[in-house]
């Protein structure tokens, strides 16, 4: 597993210090006392749970916040009165986790904008040639011309990179950027990532990945609940009471995902004829976590968008009915349960506080409302069960969803699904962007889920997650299914290669 | 608390502004004073003007919690009186209760239909409301031009006007004004009381939730088959109707006629009645009486002063909204409050 780094002789000086930052929101302590030395030239990985303060420590670096008390050291300089323009200019950047990119301009134009030349007057063939220099320098090459929207998450990815080199950032800092990369485009990155610091740059990462942690990176320090747990060099020794505390107490029985007997009339079946490629088809059983994996791109988006809105054009048979021409409410009442696939656009209302995020898609029978009014009540003793169930905190129904970690939103999605009275739930993408400890509860409710008849359609681009999760895998390639394999015969390699439309 | 603070931070600064220009600011705070309190007359206009001013406050909230802005308050409100101008000279036989009711129905439809129009266009084809309604204002106010010039129009008078509805018709048929041989009429008593219906509609009824999720999230609604077009429609419809119900306080309510120009903008003002409450309809209440404080008090400025003229005191108006809605919109907090509200 872990590989010797190549010239991994670290310059003992320190890039970046946090000396005891202190930061408290309400009576919520973000960050306690954290103390953190970043090394030059190297890759330092943050990692904890949602809502362990890693997001409130990188947003007091770049200044969207001020420390309550502590300072931070850059290069032997103490930082005061920070804001993100002069971070960049003193050379810390960063990629967030959802890209800040304009979809519809060119990649060339993007990088025009977000990173001014100095002179009024463009030139743009010029500018161009800049890029491509730099691009071939650190082989990140990209389309210049193409639109933006219109490249991969990859490349999408090359393209924050570039904007940040061309300003000679000296620290990157990625927040989760494998989060939505396949398995190949993370090694692809991890290679781009070593590049830079052999370049002498500092990398830091926050990550939930930890197998990422004690592959690439240098040096860890695992923050929770607003402290700082440990820190130090990454190896094997630590890395069995790394998880250990990151998983606190949350145990599973692996042997539950063991395939139980399967009932034979399929629950769900999926058929739809594309023109070039042939057809898509699939079938789910009750009882049966069934996950499927590939590429993004490759039939993903499809499937769940006929899952959820009516399409003609496709036959989709839910216990020998029909159902490919009723809408998601009709659905729903069918008994079929879905999460968003991007919890943040579809799934919460954001500036609305915990009780109104609940009722939106409520179900009937919780009685949220009497003819129409609504009461009160019955959605706080609903919320009570749920945030308990499902350890959602903080359990205060007064806040806004905003307010909430990404681990502790999706809990909070699955928890409101899973209460339904549903036989089938579609879960693309159920623990993306999620701290390890809620995956686990997430994961954990699926299985409770299966055991009492229900059935999961997992659709993630996690293949770690859906080995541990399914029953059935299916690999979706070119809007194909081209291979399945059955729990518990994983073979990662072959998984990879079906991916990849390796072999048939 | 903070639109208090803008507001004298707003009347200050006018006062300064004034005193400029040679008058004295303590005299002017006077003629502020007295044209809402002076005499139980100017404070009936002042309420007048107010119920007028939730309605269309009201009107544009609606909208607003649905994610849409409706600009079209002014045609809804034009449309909605013109009906109820011209019901009794349509069906001049009627007896009570039904001349009021067929009064009421008619122009309440004619501005249903008016906030229809930009609702099913959003919702069918994504047709900009802000756009349709503004069209539609202009529509709106040609057909009621025609209808009061051309068709309807009294003759005993010299201003365009429609002939004076019968008794029938009129509110004051049912109920006994607040202050007798005054505008203000027993509209006012159902705006308040609107203004608590809508609060609970909004914030205590399955559709008040729903419209507010639209208007917050579109895509969540969407996913979780919240069905949004009809909302949307029946949000713009609900608007429609509220404006209408300026035509109960000024056609039934109060001169029992439609004249020209009446509305002065009261369409408009609603827009900055109810943004400056974040539609919230108690804070529709205050801000609408604001309004309508200004409005009278700088009216009652051009008559009794040499140098503040009709535009000057819009410029005080301007002043005064300005550093409230300042105040209230920007955060920032006050000194010894915990959150400032």
């Amino acid at each position: 597993m872990i590989s010797p780094q190549p010239g991994r002789t670290p310059d003992l000086t320190y890039e970046l210090e946090f000396k005891n930052i202190h930061k408290k929101f309400g009576d919520l302590w973000a960050c306690k006392n954290i103390s953190l030395k970043i090394k030059k030239n190297s890759i330092h990985a943050l990692i904890g749970e949602n809502g362990a303060g890693k997001s409130t420590l990188l947003k007091i670096l770049f200044g969207f916040y001020y420390p309550d008390q502590g300072e931070i050291v850059f290069q032997q300089q103490a930082l005061q009165s920070m804001n993100p323009d002069l971070a960049l200019k003193m050379g810390l950047g960063m990629v967030q986790q959802h890209f800040t990119l304009s979809p519809e301009m060119s990649v060339l134009d993007h990088l025009i904008l977000t990173r001014p030349p100095g002179s009024v007057f463009l030139s743009r063939p010029k500018i161009l040639n800049k890029f491509e220099m730099l691009a071939g320098q650190w082989e990140l090459k990209v389309p210049f011309l193409k639109k933006v929207g219109e490249l991969s998450v990859g490349e999408q990815q090359k393209v924050e990179l570039l904007g940040l080199l061309i300003q000679n950032v000296s620290v990157f800092i990625f927040d989760e950027p494998t989060a939505v990369l396949s398995p190949e485009d993370s090694e692809i990155f991890f290679q781009q990532i070593l590049k830079l610091k052999n370049a002498g740059k500092t990398i830091i990462l926050v990550t939930h990945k930890l197998k990422e942690v004690l592959k690439w990176c240098d040096e860890y320090s695992l923050l929770s609940q607003g402290q700082m747990v440990q820190s130090g060099p990454t190896n094997l020794e630590n890395f069995d009471s790394l998880s250990a505390k990151l998983l606190k107490n949350v145990k599973i029985d692996r042997a539950e995902s063991l395939c139980s007997d399967l009932d034979t009339r399929p629950l769900l079946t999926y058929k739809r004829e594309f023109s070039k490629s042939g057809d898509l088809k699939f079938q789910i059983f009750a009882g049966q976590i069934v996950g499927v994996c590939g590429v993004e791109g490759n039939g993903q988006e499809e499937i769940l968008t006929d899952l959820v809105e009516s399409n003609r054009n496709m036959a989709l048979t839910w216990k020998k009915i029909s159902i490919q021409s009723l809408n998601n409410d009709q659905r729903r009442d069918l008994g079929i349960g879905y999460l968003p696939s991007d919890r943040l656009k579809q799934g919460l209302i954001l500036s609305a506080d915990v009780i109104e995020n609940a009722l939106l898609a409520d179900d009937r029978s919780w009685n949220f409302f009497s003819f129409g009014f609504l009461r009160r009540k019955n959605v706080r003793e609903f919320l009570k069960k749920i945030f308990y169930e499902f350890q959602i905190v903080p359990a205060n129904w007064k806040l806004p969803l905003s307010s909430f970690s990404g681990g502790n939103q999706q809990k909070f999605l699955v928890a409101k699904e899973l209460q339904k009275k549903i036989q089938l739930l579609v879960a693309p993408h159920p623990t993306r962007g999620v701290d390890l400890q809620s995956a686990e509860k997430i994961h954990s409710s699926f299985y409770d889920f299966k055991n009492a008849g229900g059935s999961v359609l997992v659709i993630s681009s996690d293949l770690e997650e859906l080995m541990k999760l399914s029953n059935r895998i299916l690999v979706i390639f070119n809007r194909q299914i081209v291979g399945e394999l059955k729990n518990p015969d994983w073979d990662e390699k072959k998984l990879g290669r079906l991916m990849s439309g390796g072999v048939k | 608390m903070k639109g208090l603070l803008g507001f004298i931070f707003g009347l200050g600064l006018s006062l300064i502004l004034v005193s400029v220009l040679g008058e004295n600011p303590i005299h002017i705070l006077q003629i502020f004073y007295n044209s809402v309190f002076a005499t139980q007359y100017d404070l009936a206009t002042t309420l007048f003007t107010m119920t007028s001013l939730i309605f269309t406050g009201l009107s544009v909230a609606v909208a607003f919690h649905a994610g849409l802005f409706n600009i079209g308050a002014e045609g809804q409100l034009l449309m909605g009186s013109l009906g109820m101008a011209i019901s009794g000279l349509l069906l001049p036989n009627l007896i009570l209760p039904y001349s009021f009711l067929w009064a009421l129905v008619l122009g309440l439809c004619l501005g249903g239909f008016w906030g229809f129009i930009p609702g099913y266009l959003k919702s069918r084809w994504g047709g900009h409301e802000v756009i349709v309604t503004m069209m539609l204002n202009f529509i709106a106010a040609g057909i009621v031009n025609y209808f009061v010039i051309d068709v309807f129009q009294n003759r005993e008078v010299q201003t365009p006007e429609t002939i004076p509805l019968t008794k029938e018709f009129l509110l004051s048929s049912f109920t006994h004004g607040i202050f007798p041989r005054t505008p203000v009429n027993a509209s006012f008593l159902f705006a308040v009381l609107f203004c608590f219906l809508f609060y609970v509609l909004i914030y205590h009824t399955r559709w008040g939730f729903q419209l507010r999720s639209v208007g917050k999230n579109p895509e969540a609604s969407k996913f979780y088959g919240v069905p949004y077009q009809k909302i949307q429609i029946q949000a713009f419809v609900l608007a429609g109707f509220l404006a209408a119900f300026v035509g109960v306080n000024e056609v039934l309510g109060f001169s029992g006629r439609l004249r020209l120009g009446f509305s002065s903008d009261l369409g408009f003002l609603g827009v900055a009645v109810a943004m400056m409450a974040s539609g919230h309809p108690i804070g529709i209440l205050a801000s609408s009486f604001l309004f309508a404080f200004l409005l009278k008090g700088s009216l009652d400025l051009d008559l009794e002063t040499q140098t503040i003229t009709k535009d000057f005191a819009r410029v005080i108006q301007a002043l005064v909204l300005l550093s409230v809605i300042g105040f209230t919109q920007f955060p920032f907090k006050l000194p010894g409050f915990k959150s400032g509200k």
